[in-house]
């Protein structure tokens, strides 16, 4: 194979990486993490104080299943120091 | 450098193919497990989609490698290979785990795929496997910038720094084990390109150069210190064979 038909690593760390950033600023999610909470801490209607307590229980309930996945991520890999994932 | 034997070359094609085949079946089980984990995490809600989409371009990319393993050689076993392990180290908590998780499938091995698919489509000849390789490679592009994207809602909250002392760890598992070591004739002939499979130690110096730059720097700018990772990468550079002449 010649060299010039290798792919063009630079053009690769734009396509991936940078579009990679990109889709995580276009989902909104970095930015979304960098915004300071507070804004629904204002007076609330009665609407948003249910709303607000149904993503409570709705956070309650997540954190119980996060706890649960990482004590089953711990134990699957609790022999492990760490590996990688085979490929093309 | 060439004269291998033609069934050698083929069976050495057929092989990579049938690899192939069980690597993109645990991808599907390992990115529909990433695809739960993150819509726990609620994090990023858009990614949960993406991952779940990539879950089943996997199980499509099997059906393509399948096919190509059974032209090559014999088919692939008819069951599917068990559910790949979790990869992250003990000891993390369920947020730094995805993070290891996506980086070790999606920053590491599927951009250095991406790497792979797009030097092997100027070489391949026949109609349906550049098909084949074209369409892989548009949906590993994607899949790669999954981990990229996770990578930066990570580093906007500064959890990737525990990354870095990992790496070497996470490189050494993610390449072959003989990457760095010599390989029979059959294996270095360039008589594979044209069946979708680099040579040996072209996918040796193309694995290299997409670390040094594509994903070390990506790990750069997402704050992951690459260090220890660089000098893993040095060392069994170092002790590589040369490539041979051709």
């Amino acid at each position: 194979m010649s060299q010039s038909k290798k792919p063009k690593a630079n053009k690769l760390l734009r396509v991936l990486v940078a579009g990679g950033v990109a889709l995580a600023g276009a989902a909104g999610t970095a930015r979304a993490e960098e915004k300071p909470a507070g804004e629904t801490e204002k007076a609330q209607t009665p609407a948003e104080a249910a709303a607000a307590k149904e993503k409570a229980k709705k956070e309650q309930a997540a954190a119980k299943a996060k706890a649960k996945a990482e004590a089953e991520a711990k134990a699957k890999a609790a022999e492990s120091d760490g590996g990688g994932v085979k490929g093309w | 450098m060439s004269g291998a034997p033609a069934e050698a070359v083929r069976a050495v094609a057929a092989a990579a193919w049938r690899f192939r085949w069980q690597v993109e079946l645990e991808a599907e089980v390992r990115f529909g497990r990433l695809a739960a984990r993150l819509e726990r995490l609620g994090r990023a809600p858009a990614l949960v989609e993406v991952a779940r989409r990539a879950s089943a371009d996997e199980a499509r990319h099997a059906v393509h490698c399948a096919r190509l393993a059974a032209w090559l050689g014999p088919p692939v076993p008819a069951a599917p290979p068990p559910p790949p392990p979790e990869v992250a180290p003990s000891g993390l908590g369920e947020e730094e785990a995805v993070t290891y998780e996506l980086t070790a499938a999606c920053c590491v091995t599927e951009s250095e795929s991406v790497a792979v698919l797009t030097a092997l489509l100027p070489e391949a000849r026949d109609p349906a496997l550049r098909a084949a390789l074209r369409e892989l490679c548009e949906d590993e592009v994607v899949h790669a910038r999954l981990g990229w994207a996770w990578l930066a809602v990570a580093a906007a909250r500064g959890r990737t720094a525990f990354l870095g002392p990992h790496l070497p760890a996470m490189l050494g598992a993610t390449a072959d084990d003989d990457l760095f070591g010599p390989a029979e004739p059959a294996r270095e002939d360039p008589a594979l390109l044209p069946l979708g499979v680099l040579p040996h130690s072209t996918k040796r110096a193309l694995f290299v150069r997409s670390l040094e730059e594509v994903v070390l720097p990506g790990l750069d700018g997402a704050g992951v210190e690459t260090a220890a990772a660089r000098a893993w990468l040095a060392g069994r550079h170092e002790a590589a064979p040369p490539v041979p002449v051709r």
